[in-house]
């Protein structure tokens, strides 16, 4: 190595060391359509779909822009249909946007998704990630080898999650014998082992009753004061929303209605208004 | 070369996972050993019936195609036994389950592959291996190690075609309204025509059957070959090109699928 | 009357849903396709050295297996997969709530379901198979024969269908069930091979199994290839083989639904 390239490599590190706060995400213009299929009802309708099939474009996510700074808790909020979940799964890599950049610690989520993948943590609340025939521990045994975890970390994190969601008691069970609650316990522990700096949770606490979801809110409070781990939290819980996020993003039909800091949206409406009555309002007028 | 090493752990790790899983539903074990054999059977049967009546069909005696129907079997039962993820591709995406494997940093094709393994596969590998042990005896064609070693190298080419066409076909689903893409099942139908020799089916056919699907390359070709028949060796040798065609096609419609899934139950 | 009602809403039901997946069916039908092919061409070539072998000559077995092939298409996909994934998924309870009969229910649904496959298929053999021998070919009383007794088969094959099934409330393979269900139906109805080569004492006994009526006995009536006496012997077999299944399946479906077992939370 000369010295002029260490020199060159030391300029960028020199300029962006001044910066506090990290730009984690930056979404531009985001634009994602669906093809549905246009069909009239009845027997004779569908017989003329199976020949002459008529589909038409649905514009699910309609040009939205916004930037998330590093260590931030953001919220999402949208009725069915909203194109909450849509963005969201641009946002992990799953969807390829039809139009606009995402840019994730400089990176595009679809474009490169294994490298990408390697740093988030997905929590989907419907769905399961851990294998369903497998006790939870060989579930996280696996993940270990897929995330390349030292193991004294990997340890480390284990018994730290045990502690606090109160997960060791059913560790060896398959997880299709778990209920809902311990199960989605464990999906939170085993997203977390490789400590992502960025975390994406789907309506993480759907179905739950309200001393799990307790347990789940300190956990995450804990994973956001004491690693500074982003999250991004997607949930019809207005309670979900209100106990864990600073950040808040209202879509409709596609587009951003709201981006702002919590507290705003109450001086948007009238006084002693509650956040259920807030969106209610919204959700009403769109 | 690490990358691939990484991987090529990780596939272990995930079939060792499934063979554990798979160990706690015992009783169909036995079932299913039952139903393979049972299938075959009837199958073999068919070929016996027929050969009942007459001597050979279009030049092949009765061993000769059994050995046509080894390939196949042997073939078909490797894709079930190691990779039979590529059958399930058409359910996962219809119950838009792909979500799970699109945020693991696991190439996705690793893991459609290992999501599921099948010990039937292993089964028909077993009988697969029997009837081409006999059939050969019986041909009298294998004479040196080389001629084995020749076996093997055909064994895994075909292997290879065979999980490449399970794994095209599969991909069609991501072009399918609803997922339901019963292509799999119509490209193993076609496997039914190489369980005898292309020379009775008109150019057409051959054609479409034989080279754009290439199933002439499965069987008749490398057992062609083995058991000594005339012009055998030009389609022999382009087995490996026809491989490597198919590992490319296999690729470039996967990226293209994964590129439209929608993610919608 | 109103049983009647509920049942043609299963049927349309059906139809719609039959008509929602395209590609699924046109599949299914060239799966049946690919076997009528192939067991074309390999009869051709071996009649090329025998011209009849058990009664049959080439002109007699090329019209076999455009017989073959439209009987093979009435309700050709079955129904165990979807049975087994409605148990897993624990539907199956509404169904067996529902106040119609389970079985009553399955079989308007597959009907609807299969319509458009039933008649597509009429369509086209009957169409290519007119235009390759011609309308003089065609023996008028025994092609009114052949529908009716087509028609007796397919509640054969429903029946049947119907007994497999319920193998699936007992285990997980459904794929399994539904391998062996086709090939056995395959192998016994003359579906790949006519009834009349069976060797021997075979030729006897297989007459007299349920499978004979689902394909056998329909393409011989067409192709006059039975005394009336015969005829109506056979078809009258097939009738006595519908009540018998019916009855199994009535006294099997009551052990089955009592042993079906929760999966999931």
């Amino acid at each position: 190595m000369r010295f002029s390239d260490v020199f060159l490599g030391l300029v960028p590190a020199i300029l962006l060391s001044g910066r506090e706060v990290m730009e984690l995400i930056r979404v531009e213009n985001l634009q994602k359509n669906y093809r549905i299929a246009k069909k009239q009802e009845g027997m004779i309708g569908s017989l003329k779909h199976l020949v002459f099939p008529v589909y038409e474009e649905k514009q699910a996510v309609k040009g939205i822009s916004f930037s998330i700074q590093k260590g931030e808790s953001v919220a999402f909020l949208g009725a069915n249909g909203a194109g909450k979940s849509t963005t969201i799964k641009m946002l992990t890599g799953i969807l390829q946007p039809s139009g606009g950049n995402i840019d994730i610690m400089g990176k595009d989520p679809f474009a490169d998704r294994m490298e990408y993948v390697a740093d988030i943590g997905v929590v989907f609340g419907q769905k399961t990630q851990l294998w369903w025939d497998l006790p939870v521990i060989e579930s996280f045994r696996l993940l270990k080898e897929i995330y390349a975890i030292p193991k004294e970390r990997y340890q480390k994190n284990l018994d730290m999650f045990c502690e606090i969601l109160g997960i060791r008691g059913f560790l060896n069970q398959p997880v299709r014998k778990l209920s809902l609650g311990q199960r989605v316990r464990a999906d939170l522990a085993a997203c977390l082992l490789h400590e992502p700096p960025l975390l994406f949770l789907d309506e993480p606490t759907i179905g739950l009753d309200v001393a799990v979801k307790q347990k789940i809110y300190a956990f995450l409070k804990n994973i956001h004061t004491e690693k500074k781990t982003t999250l991004l939290l997607t949930s019809h819980d207005l309670n979900d929303l209100e106990t864990l996020c600073d950040r808040l993003m209202i879509l409709e039909c596609g587009k951003l209605l709201f981006d702002g800091r919590m507290e705003q949206i109450f001086e948007r409406f009238e006084k002693g208004m509650t956040f259920e009555q807030i969106v209610i309002r919204l959700f009403e007028k769109a | 070369m690490k990358k691939w090493i990484h991987y090529a752990k990780l596939y272990i790790l995930y079939e060792a996972e499934n063979v554990r899983s798979f160990a706690q539903y015992r009783a169909d074990f036995i079932l299913m050993i039952l139903f393979t054999l049972f299938s075959q059977g009837c199958s073999l049967a068919l070929i016996g019936i027929i050969y009942s009546n007459i001597p050979a069909v279009g030049g092949w005696t009765m061993w000769e195609v059994l050995l046509l129907y080894g390939f196949l079997l042997f073939s078909e039962g490797s894709v079930n036994f190691f990779f039979q993820g590529a059958w399930k591709i058409a359910n996962m995406i219809r119950e838009a389950d792909l979500d799970r494997f699109l945020v693991r940093p696991v190439p996705i094709s690793l893991q459609l592959l290992t999501a599921k393994i099948d010990f039937e596969g292993l089964n028909k590998m077993v009988i697969a291996s029997a009837l081409l042990f006999y059939s050969f005896r019986r041909c009298k064609v294998l004479q040196s190690p080389a001629d084995f070693a020749l076996l093997a190298v055909f064994l895994i080419q075909a292997c290879v075609i065979r999980l490449c066409m399970v794994w095209i076909a599969s991909c069609a689903s991501f072009w399918m309204e609803n997922g339901r893409n019963s292509l799999n099942y119509f490209v193993i139908c076609l496997g039914e025509m190489a369980k005898f020799p292309l020379v009775i089916y008109p150019p057409l056919l051959k054609g479409l059957f034989g080279y754009l699907i290439p199933y002439a390359f499965v069987s008749y070709y490398p057992v062609g070959y083995l058991a000594g028949k005339s012009k055998m060796t030009a389609g022999a040798t382009c087995m490996p090109l026809v491989c490597a065609g198919m590992v490319f096609l296999a690729y470039i419609v996967f990226k293209r699928g994964v590129a439209r899934y929608e993610s919608r139950c | 009357m109103t049983e009647m009602k509920k049942y043609i809403a299963c049927f349309r039901c059906g139809f719609l849903d039959g008509c929602a997946s395209r590609g699924y069916f046109i599949t299914g039908m060239l799966g049946n396709f690919i076997q009528a092919v192939v067991l074309y061409y390999v009869w051709k070539s071996v009649f090329a050295y025998h011209t009849t072998i058990n009664g049959f000559t080439w002109q007699l077995m090329k019209r076999y297996v455009f017989a073959a092939f439209l009987c093979s298409n009435v309700f050709s996909m079955g129904f165990e997969m979807e049975t087994a994934q409605r148990i897993i998924q624990g539907d199956i309870i509404l169904d067996l709530l529902k106040p119609v009969s389970y079985r009553g229910m399955l079989f308007f649904r597959m009907l609807g379901s299969a319509g458009m496959e039933i008649a597509a298929a009429i369509v086209l053999v009957g169409g290519i198979y007119l235009a390759v021998n011609g309308v003089s070919s065609l023996l008028p009383v025994n092609s009114v024969l052949f529908f009716i007794s087509l028609f007796l088969g397919m509640w054969i094959k429903f029946g049947i269908q119907y007994l497999f099934s319920l193998l699936c409330f007992y285990t997980d393979n459904a794929y399994g069930v539904t391998k062996a269900r086709e090939v056995l139906t395959n192998f016994l109805s003359g579906a790949l091979v006519p009834l009349a080569m069976f060797p021997g004492i075979f030729r006897q006994a297989v007459k007299w199994l349920p499978f004979s009526g689902i394909l056998d006995t329909p393409c011989c009536i067409f192709l006059g290839m039975l005394t009336p006496r015969e005829m109506l012997c056979r078809m009258l077999v097939q009738c006595l083989w519908i009540a018998l299944l019916w009855a199994a399946g009535e006294l099997l479906g009551k052990k089955a639904f009592g042993v079906i077992s929760m999966y999931g939370g």
